[in-house]
């Protein structure tokens, strides 16, 4: 018994990692159908933003308490730049925007390599966040509840921002007709730019909390990118709840096979299982018609 | 009041607008009629700034707005109600109606306004919008577009595919509005309606005005016979 809570607390600690990931990219991809390559590099924007904070930080806790809007700022405005200087002459081009942002994160990946250099940065994680909880008989570290934490603060964020806001009102109806919004007098134009910049903003939050269980290297994003885009078609586009169920599903999914075999083969048991789920419902778990990516 | 002159427009390098002129005054409807594919919608997806105009001009109370994003059209007092009793799914009736009444004290008077118009709405303001009828969903549209409080109401056949007791109030709204001051673009197929109610009418076809003239009844056989040829 132990073993089963252990191995369903661990994947939700997994798939807690996967939906941070993946939220920035339920906005971005999921509502406004972005394919952004460099998501991946907005969440290693976040993780050294840890690093920069803490050149003048030396509290560790403090620093985190600091680096979470400082690396939600600077990783939307890097954001607003791509969307403004690139992806906005790419709305109705898929694959150019597919090449253009992975451009753009190997960019990002080289400049962060000539700032930071190759080597992982030294990064100080709080003291309290360094140790376990017993939970139903199942050893937990502190920061992988952090994490499942935080997670579930944005998730909550975005739903109700998407829901109960007018801003967020105005990117659903952008996202379910682009062309009745702007004849409604919604700037849709601006609300893309918002969107985006939140989406990217978000991914930068996850970074801060992917340097309490992680190396922060330049090429941190990449690790994260694949599971980020799972997450987000295996929900359903454009449905946050459906990415909640989706990354959690994953989590346990590769605990358990990791749990009987090696990390390799949970990895490519679970992308076996996610093709074959999309074959079966290729909208997702939940789905919802959005602006076409074609 | 709204002019156009010179108007071409069209799909990639297809053309469907060739030289359109046409005024609407500051009172009053002027009815766009013509068979399916004649140019009509193109012509008021145009005019909105939802295609691009190839050549010629839009201008609105002297301001040239055909470089302008539709969103700034809907600004300056154009509100476009398209075809086919578009609205946001999703949405339910009453966040419709939010997204576009703006922030400020009067929105909530003005979405009971609409309210009182279409009492259904008020009855579904919670339903989503994908689950309105046809007729629910055209009262919802043009409710959205007279939230935006304009001066010019564009309808592109509004009575496309809805029952006959919603069509009739969809027309008691039209002329209600035209009487109080606010210009109405009417698209419509049943000329005996638009014809005797608007003050003028153009016929379009392939893309070009082929007939214009003064509404009222007394114009219906004119334009039947032009339709007809």
């Amino acid at each position: 018994m132990d073993v089963v809570v252990g191995q369903l607390l661990a994947g939700l600690s997994v798939g807690s990692v996967l939906l941070l990931a993946a939220v920035g990219m339920s906005l971005t991809f999921g509502q406004m159908g972005i394919i952004n390559m460099a998501h991946g590099e907005f969440i290693m924007i976040g993780a050294y933003t840890v690093y920069m904070v803490q050149q003048f930080v030396s509290v560790a806790a403090l620093s985190y308490v600091i680096a979470i809007p400082c690396a939600f700022l600077l990783a939307a405005a890097v954001g607003v730049l791509l969307e403004q200087g690139v992806l906005q002459f790419m709305y109705r081009r898929p694959l150019d925007t597919l090449l253009v942002t992975f451009g753009v994160s190997l960019i990002l990946q080289q400049a962060a390599r000539d700032i930071f250099g190759a080597p992982a940065v030294a990064i100080n994680i709080p003291e309290f966040l360094s140790g376990h909880v017993s939970l139903l008989g199942a050893a937990i570290p502190v920061s992988r509840i952090l994490i499942i934490v935080l997670a579930m603060v944005l998730v909550l964020l975005v739903s109700w921002l998407l829901k109960a806001t007018q801003v967020g009102r105005r990117m659903r109806a952008v996202t379910v007709n682009r062309e009745l919004a702007e004849v409604s007098g919604i700037p849709t134009r601006r609300t893309d730019r918002l969107t985006f910049a939140l989406g990217s903003g978000l991914a930068g939050i996850a970074g801060v909390a992917i340097t309490l269980i992680g190396s922060t290297t330049p090429t941190l994003g990449s690790n994260y990118i694949v599971y980020a885009f799972l997450v987000v078609v295996a929900g359903g586009l454009s449905s946050i709840w459906g990415a909640v169920i989706a990354a959690v599903a994953l989590g346990i999914v590769q605990s358990a096979i990791a749990f009987g075999t090696t990390q390799s083969i949970a990895t490519w048991v679970s992308f076996l299982l996610v093709v074959l789920f999309l074959q079966w419902r290729p909208q997702g778990i939940f789905s919802l018609k959005t602006r076409s990516l074609a | 009041m709204l002019t156009v002159e010179g108007l071409v427009a069209g799909y990639g390098r297809t053309r469907v607008l060739h030289g359109i002129s046409m005024s609407v005054p500051d009172a009053g409807i002027v009815a766009v009629l013509g068979h399916n594919g004649a140019g009509k919608t193109t012509l008021m997806k145009t005019i909105m700034g939802l295609l691009r105009a190839q050549q010629g001009s839009i201008r609105w109370n002297d301001e040239e707005i055909s470089r302008l994003a539709p969103n700034e059209r809907v600004k300056r007092g154009i509100a476009y109600v398209p075809q086919g009793q578009q609205s946001f799914g999703q949405l339910t009736a009453l966040e419709n109606m939010e997204l576009v009444a703006g922030s400020d004290r009067s929105r909530a008077e003005l979405i009971d306004e609409m309210m009182d118009r279409y009492p259904d709405l008020r009855r579904y303001s919670s339903r989503r919008a994908e689950l309105l009828s046809g007729g629910q969903r055209q009262q919802l549209a043009i409710a959205r577009a007279l939230l935006t409080r304009p001066r010019l109401l564009i309808l592109d056949e509004p009575g496309e595919g809805i029952q006959p007791s919603v069509v009739a109030d969809i027309r008691r709204t039209m002329l209600d509005l035209a009487a109080t001051g606010i210009q109405v673009l009417l698209v419509e197929q049943q000329i005996d309606f638009a014809v005797s109610h608007c003050t003028q009418y153009v016929v379009v076809a392939s893309g070009r005005i082929v007939d214009r003239g003064e509404g009222g009844a007394n114009s219906v056989g004119q334009v039947r016979q032009v339709l007809t040829i």
